[in-house]
């Protein structure tokens, strides 16, 4: 494999892992949260911020995957 | 910014109870302590409800259901919620307004339920007669076939096409039931339906129509028209058509005569019984001696000269209200008023997700106001976007908000955000993604080649560009904006624990206070790190901003906090991350229908013209929602992480309805 393929393997391969990460995490978060949300309604706006808690893996995957594709010589 | 709240206690002779009672409901901003529990006094004791007052309020919530259900009635078109009150209700004892509104409910009730249900029935016949003229057209030809006599009775029924064999079944019970003295005569009237007529005695009414219930649909009709001949049930059905509709109308002017007469009478008084009963279910968090009540609540500073004011102008010296001198503990108990000015008050409508946060710390709603848009337009970025936001904001708001303070609110918010994505738009350059760069840029650059080799409008030294392309394929462009973004959540953090520093040193907890500067300290030293490089005295300042943080968290919450502080700066990614993703999608829908319309075709032009609106429409779709989640996140979870102290109580102040 060129040193491209290799690149542009890493780079989807951080973008995978931490996007699948992130969906394993959030749905994990949404079921106990749309169930905690029904027992607490109040509840909901600190529930709306901890399912964007995740995302931050994936935010990051995405940054990482844009530095190897523009970075890394 | 939270008001300063004032505890008062009501204090005056038994006999006034009650009317102070209304009094403080009526100027309706006392937020009512619950006396019943606080039993630390051995001379007060919880007000009792008196059976009297116990019969009261029962008799008030008969009549308030009746009054309402009269209202229900007599209910205008459009309701002026700022009709005026012609009496003064709130002042008459419950005796003086049971005696009134049992008056108006003799007066009223039997006649505008009457006219109603009247009304209702004669609406739905009405209904019904164009179904039954339906059914008597297509039986009609085949009644001219059948001669009745004196003392006959005539079924009609319909039968569903696959059941049509069923007839001559039902012939023969019928002719087992008439000893064979009927006539039956049938006859399809369209593809699915078959109509059917039986003659028979009138002795055999009863075990027919039990027969053919369970069997058939029988067409029955209404019982004027039931005596009738068919013949005649049409002409009757044709004569009610005319003059119902008129009926109706009599009926409705009836009611609305009623309506302009008694609506708003009934609607006052109904609301002052409805206020009689809540001062009665409140009596028993009132407090009382041997001769005198006492009421204790909270309202807010500025409220409180007024309110003595009213309450002496009523009782003079005879009733007292006096502000109580209170510990710093038994301040923590005062309810939360929030009242900001103008620019950030629609933001109060996120934090009512919250819970209120405590009395005498900050009030964070300004903090949001400031970094929600900010937030919201650095990642949407996009003057197109922008401009769609603002305009279905303000569509929205002139459509829908007027009596509705949260539509305001929430349409106001995105207006705001709205107008800071269009400035980002202008500084980043984009507008429905790359139309910009495509349709202006380029073409002021001479030419697609001379824009990607220096790709600026304006360029001030190496850090000031316009426009700054969020365009990760420019040289060294990610490690800028990853810098850029982190600078924002930078200074996000530092306002945060500066904010929590004023909150610490509001509730002087002197750790707290150690605690949130050693963060500060951390924060400033590494920022300082990475712009000057690593010198020896930073990073003893960091130590000494650890050691600071370990003495008000403790070793483990140290940790923690350093941690958490690396976490949420890097968290700010998310920016930047989401904003890239959204451009880069933007872009990718243009060169989508872009790739279509290059063969100059007028169905590629079309189709590329149409796909590119779809995309875009679903990237603003997905690119203005996900920048509101994430812009509350990170205000709520990196900032208000630093500060927010929430366990406020919310201020529910006793005001009576109007």
């Amino acid at each position: 494999m060129t040193p491209v393929a290799w690149k542009a393997l890493a780079a989807a391969g951080s973008v995978v892992f931490t996007a699948w990460a992130t969906a394993f995490a959030q749905a994990k978060i949404g079921t106990a949260g749309a169930g905690a949300i029904a027992e607490k309604p109040e509840a909901a706006g600190m529930i709306i911020a901890l399912q964007a808690l995740p995302e931050i893996i994936v935010v990051l995957g995405f940054v990482v995957a844009a530095m190897i594709v523009t970075t890394l010589k | 910014m939270l008001l300063t709240m004032a505890k008062v206690e009501v204090i005056g002779p038994k006999k006034y109870f009650y009317e102070v009672v209304a009094l403080l409901h009526q100027l309706g901003n006392i937020h009512l302590d619950d006396l019943s529990k606080h039993k630390d006094s051995m001379l007060m004791q919880s007000m009792d409800i008196s059976d009297e007052a116990t019969k009261a309020m029962n008799d008030l919530q008969d009549l308030t259901t009746r009054l309402s259900s009269i209202m229900t009635t007599i209910e205008p078109e459009h309701i002026d919620p700022k009709h005026p009150v012609e009496e003064n209700y709130w002042e008459k004892e419950s005796d003086e307004l049971i005696a009134e509104a049992s008056k108006l409910v003799g007066q009223l009730e039997e006649s505008a339920r009457s006219i109603a249900n009247k009304k209702s029935e004669l609406e739905l016949e009405l209904a019904s007669l164009d179904r039954y003229r339906e059914v008597i057209e297509k039986i009609h030809p085949l009644a001219k076939k059948i001669v009745t006599l004196e003392g006959s009775e005539t079924v009609a029924f319909l039968i569903e096409g696959d059941y049509r064999d069923t007839i001559n079944l039902i012939n023969k019970e019928v002719g087992k039931i008439t000893n064979d003295q009927h006539e039956l005569i049938s006859t399809p009237i369209d593809e699915d339906t078959t109509a059917a007529i039986i003659v028979f005695n009138k002795k055999f009414s009863a075990r027919i129509h039990n027969f053919l219930s369970d069997k058939v649909s029988e067409v029955r009709l209404p019982p004027a028209l039931r005596d009738l001949s068919i013949d005649k049930v049409l002409d009757e059905i044709e004569r009610r058509q005319v003059s119902m509709p008129k009926e109706i109308k009599g009926l409705e002017t009836k009611l609305t005569k009623m309506s302009d007469e008694w609506y708003y009478k009934i609607h006052h008084l109904s609301n002052a019984t409805a206020n009689k009963i809540e001062e009665i279910k409140k009596v028993p968090t009132m407090g009382q001696t041997d001769f005198t009540f006492v009421i204790q609540g909270w309202l807010p500073y500025k409220q409180l000269r007024n309110t003595q004011k009213e309450v002496n102008k009523h009782f003079g010296s005879r009733v007292i209200i006096k502000q109580l001198e209170l510990s710093p503990h038994e301040l923590e108990e005062a309810p939360v008023v929030i009242e900001n000015p103008t620019w950030a008050k629609p933001y109060e409508l996120l934090m009512k997700v919250w819970q209120p946060p405590r009395y005498g710390t900050i009030d964070p709603t300004k903090f949001v106001a400031i970094f929600f848009p900010f937030f919201f337009g650095y990642i949407l970025g996009d003057i197109g976007y922008g401009l769609v936001v603002l305009l279905t904001a303000t569509w929205l708001k002139k459509k829908f908000s007027s009596n509705n303070e949260m539509i305001w609110a929430s349409t106001t918010i995105f207006q705001i955000a709205g107008v800071l994505a269009i400035i980002f738009g202008i500084f980043y350059g984009e507008a429905f993604g790359t139309l910009l760069e495509h349709y202006v840029f380029i073409p002021m650059k001479g030419g697609e080649e001379l824009y990607h080799e220096a790709p600026y409008l304006l360029k001030l030294g190496s850090f000031l560009k316009w426009p700054y392309h969020r365009d990760i394929t420019i040289d060294n462009r990610i490690m800028e904006f990853i810098a850029i973004t982190l600078g924002v959540g930078f200074v996000h953090l530092s306002v945060s624990i500066a904010l929590g520093i004023v909150n610490a040193v509001k509730e002087k907890a002197k750790k707290h206070i150690v605690e949130k500067a050693g963060l500060l300290i951390v924060l400033f030293s590494a920022l300082l790190i990475v712009v000057l490089g690593g010198l020896t005295p930073l990073y003893l300042l960091i130590l000494v901003g650890i050691g600071m943080v370990g003495y008000g968290a403790g070793p483990f919450g140290a940790m923690e906090h350093i941690f958490g502080l690396i976490g949420n700066l890097f968290s700010y990614l998310r920016l930047m991350a989401i904003g890239l993703a959204g451009a880069i999608l933007a872009g990718a829908a243009n060169e989508l229908a872009m790739k279509f319309a290059e063969g100059g075709s007028q169905v590629g032009l079309i189709v590329g013209l149409a796909l590119a609106i779809m995309l875009h429409a679903l990237n603003i779709v997905v690119h203005t929602f996900s920048p509101t989640i994430h812009a509350i996140r990170l205000n709520v979870l990196e900032g208000f992480g630093k500060f927010y102290e929430s366990g406020g109580k919310a201020y529910q102040p006793f005001k009576a309805r109007r």
